[in-house]
């Protein structure tokens, strides 16, 4: 009787930590909502690019952000001063190019592009949340990370059909970002370090994206500057700033 | 009114909205002001690669082969933000590297003689966002106003005069100033206004003056009047007086309220669609010719032995001075973009393709032209002074119709991977083409004309005797008034986008007309030398190599070639031959 009941006990423990544990997408979610805690942001960063053995190229960019929204504007070097991109959301991208002083929608054929030769697309750039995009499809657990295996929803469009994020319990903020292609090749790796917070919201100080399609090529991108619930005006995510002073 | 008072009151006009303005910085005056600068060093070297020639032997005009451009630029851009308020200041200082000939000792004293440079004006405004509205924007001052969704060709961007001065910069505009009202009701949606108080031409190429400096391109809308006048400068020449456009003087309309320019535009998106619906009332900045002053001057018999083996001798020049105006016009333009899954169905893998339509539909204003001549003698055949005899039902010939007529881009783009990108565009109406003439509304330009015999007596006959005059003599060559082209662009990139090999070429698809008597069926015929063919093939070939070496440097090298026959459109001499080209760009 005594054996049945602490088989019983040990069952329902078992279920209870089963119940307890997140659930791949809900890690998602949570990390969606550490992502965009902060009511604005106003970043700039050194993105630095680089070419295993070449000399590296330096970006200076100042970066806006609300919810999925983001603003960027390009402080350097001379060549690409004032370039300006403008993301409403991930179907709905402008870009303003200063040579050509025209504000160009950004097309579906030239979101997995990327500029300056950098690593970031203007996809990667444009995707702020992912659980409304991406399906867990299993979930690992160490004793400071997440491991959420996820899959691109059908009927959504994205370039990765599969992304592996390492997300940090502390912050519940992605540490590592694998991403696949249809084929099932990793194609890049995201990590994100340098983790600290400002009024509540943390983001990571240094993201650096490795493309192995290009032999290792990768881009770091080390926040200078930040700022945190400004409160800007909205209009910064409008095509009237994109087209202001130009 | 004297102008000088007008002009005060205009100053004063502007001077009160400076105040207006000012006042409003006034309440930002404690915000921290912003200044931004920006700037290139450029050093461009380009080569004729052959001598350029237009005109007869006794009226050549030639732009030489070797060094056609030696230019040095110093771009400055300075915008200085407070608050909500932006100043843009955009100036480049240009040394042209050539100095000017010196006409007396004392000039080679003069560094502007020496050394001349010119400033560019390309921004001088001041932006007001949310003045007095929340979503209502003011800009005033030097600018450019560049809408139009098509690629360097944007038949709806009318506000501003075209720079065609230099041919690399296809597309660019001449600043002008400008009050500009921009109003975001919602989302997108934008909906602007813009005033134009004096009108600016185009600033046309150098080589432009080698186009109409040819006589027999007659700009007349009337095919019959057009070859009467032919015969009459054929008979002229055969005569010894030979006809030479020797000055084109642009007349600008008078500043004044009457002839500002404005515009309206609402701009939005539907459906993912970027739309926009635009009006513009103003003029065209292509000059059209309203006044010929011809006389006669004598030339002392000089003589030449032509390509015939004949004598040719002058016995005097007929000079023509032309008068070259900008007729009045509207235009409504549609703007639209955004992309489309054609061939999505293959694979996934091929993504939407985007696309661009550009329409302008013109409603020009009816131009006609003046004949004016002092007496006109032709050793011993003498025509009165006075306005010509057109024999038009007592109407002046016209030049440009008030038939309305369409210009447009249609274009396709699309990025196959992170090397290749592609844009095709079919462009209906070149930038420098105005008028009724196409496939729509049969209407031809005049490229080259003449008599098809030499001969004084034939000449004669078919000037004063044909009915109609010039019927059997008058051989051109034309080509619709509105082109249509083929313009492709590629651009490949290599080494993390330091290396860009661009290839842009333009076909013209329209070919070339002649026009002649043909005597088998005794009737006057019109011969079509399509695009693909020896007389009426004509090409742009625009290969350029740019090298980022890093640091906002880049090296670029490049040809402009242009093919055809010089009776074609980018044969022409007026074209300006082929170059090649070398730039150096710093910027900062």
């Amino acid at each position: 009787m005594i054996r049945i009941a602490s088989w019983l006990l040990a069952v329902l423990f078992m279920a209870q930590s089963a119940f307890a544990a997140p659930k791949g997408q809900d890690v998602l979610t949570k990390m969606d909502v550490a992502l965009t805690k902060a009511k604005d942001n106003i970043f700039t960063f050194d993105m630095v690019i680089q070419d295993p053995g070449k000399e590296s190229r330096e970006v200076v960019q100042k970066v806006y952000t609300r919810g999925e929204k983001r603003y960027i504007v390009f402080l350097s070097p001379g060549d690409i001063k004032g370039t300006k991109m403008l993301s409403i959301s991930r179907d709905k991208m402008y870009v303003y190019l200063p040579a050509y002083r025209k504000i160009r929608r950004v097309a579906s054929h030239a979101r997995s592009q990327t500029l300056f030769g950098a690593d970031y697309t203007y996809d990667e750039m444009s995707t702020v949340t992912y659980a409304d995009i991406y399906q867990a499809k299993s979930i690992k657990e160490t004793a400071t990370h997440y491991t959420v295996d996820a899959s691109l929803r059908s009927g959504k469009e994205a370039p990765y059909k599969r992304i592996v994020f390492r997300v940090r319990k502390k912050e519940m903020l992605p540490d590592e970002l694998r991403y696949y292609s249809a084929k099932g090749n990793h194609i890049k790796t995201e990590t994100r370090s340098e983790f600290s917070c400002n009024k509540g919201a943390c983001s990571a100080a240094k993201l650096k994206m490795v493309d192995h399609t290009r032999n290792d090529h990768w881009t770091t991108m080390q926040r200078k500057t930040w700022e945190v619930n400004t409160g800007f005006s909205e209009r910064i995510f409008s095509l009237r700033n994109l087209q202001r002073g130009r | 009114m004297k102008k000088s008072d007008r002009r005060s009151q205009r100053y004063s006009r502007w001077g009160a909205l400076a105040l207006v303005l000012a006042v409003c910085a006034g309440q930002q005056a404690q915000a921290k002001i912003d200044l931004r600068w920006s700037g290139k060093l450029q050093s461009d070297i380009r080569f004729r690669i052959g001598e350029v020639k237009s005109g007869d032997w006794y009226s050549q005009l030639t732009l030489p082969a070797g060094v056609s451009r030696n230019e040095n630029i110093f771009k400055l851009k300075l915008e200085v933000e407070a608050g909500r308020f932006l100043g843009v200041a955009d100036v480049d200082l240009v040394w042209t590297g050539y100095s000017a000939a010196p006409e007396s000792f004392s000039d080679i004293f003069l560094r502007e003689k020496i050394d001349p440079f010119r400033i560019e004006a390309h921004a001088a405004f001041i932006e007001a966002p949310d003045l007095f509205l929340e979503g209502l924007d003011l800009r005033i001052g030097q600018q450019v106003v560049a809408w139009g969704v098509g690629d360097q060709f944007n038949p709806t961007n009318t506000l501003n005069a075209l720079d065609l001065e230099d041919p690399l910069l296809f597309g660019e505009q001449l600043a002008n100033m400008m009050v500009r009202l921009d109003y975001n009701p919602y989302g997108d949606w934008i909906i602007s206004g813009v005033l134009v108080p004096v009108f600016k031409p185009a600033l046309l190429p150098p080589s432009a003056q080698l186009g109409p400096s040819d006589p027999t391109r007659l700009p007349f809308v009337d095919p019959a009047f057009k070859r009467r006048v032919q015969a009459e400068q054929a008979l002229s020449k055969t005569l010894g007086f030979p006809a030479v456009v020797n000055s084109l003087i642009p007349v600008l309309p008078e500043t004044s309220a009457e002839n500002m320019q404005f515009s309206f535009r609402v701009a939005g998106n539907l459906g993912g669609h970027d739309i926009a619906l635009n009006y513009y009332y103003g003029r065209t900045d292509i000059p059209q010719p309203w006044l010929n002053y011809s006389y006669t001057t004598p030339a002392d018999n000089v003589c030449r032995q032509n390509a015939d083996g004949q004598k040719e001798c002058l016995s005097g020049i007929t000079q023509v001075e032309t008068f070259l105006g900008y007729p009045k016009m509207q235009m409504a333009g549609l703007n639209v973009a955004g992309e489309v899954n054609l061939l999505g169905w293959i694979s996934d893998k091929i993504k939407s393709i985007g696309y661009r339509l550009e329409l302008g539909v013109f409603f020009p204003q009816e131009a006609t032209m003046v004949l004016l001549q002092e007496e006109l003698d032709y050793g011993g055949i003498k025509l009165p002074a006075g306005e010509y005899d057109y024999q038009l039902n007592g109407k002046r010939p016209q030049v440009v119709e008030d038939r309305p007529f369409a210009k447009w881009t249609l274009g396709l783009d699309y990025t196959f991977n992170r090397h290749f990108y592609m844009n095709v565009q079919w462009v209906h109406g070149f930038p420098d083409e105005y008028g009724a003439g196409d496939f729509f509304h049969e209407g031809f330009t005049t490229i080259r004309g003449g008599a098809i015999n030499r001969n004084a007596a034939y000449a004669l006959s078919c000037a004063m005797a044909d009915i109609p005059k010039g019927q059997k003599c008058a051989q051109e060559f034309t080509r619709p008034r509105l082109g249509d082209y083929l313009v492709l662009g590629t651009d490949f990139k290599f080494l993390d986008d330091a290396l860009l090999i661009r290839l842009f070429l333009i076909l013209d698809l329209t070919g070339i007309y002649e026009e002649r008597w043909d005597t088998n069926i005794d009737a006057r015929m019109r011969t079509h030398h399509h695009a693909f063919s020896s007389q009426g093939f004509s090409m742009v070939i625009f290969p350029e190599i740019t090298y980022n070496v890093g640091h906002g440097v880049e090296l670029s090298t490049g040809a402009l070639i242009k093919l055809g026959d010089e009776k074609t459109k980018f044969g022409d001499p007026a074209a300006g031959g082929s170059e090649l080209w070398t730039r150096a760009r710093f910027s900062f």
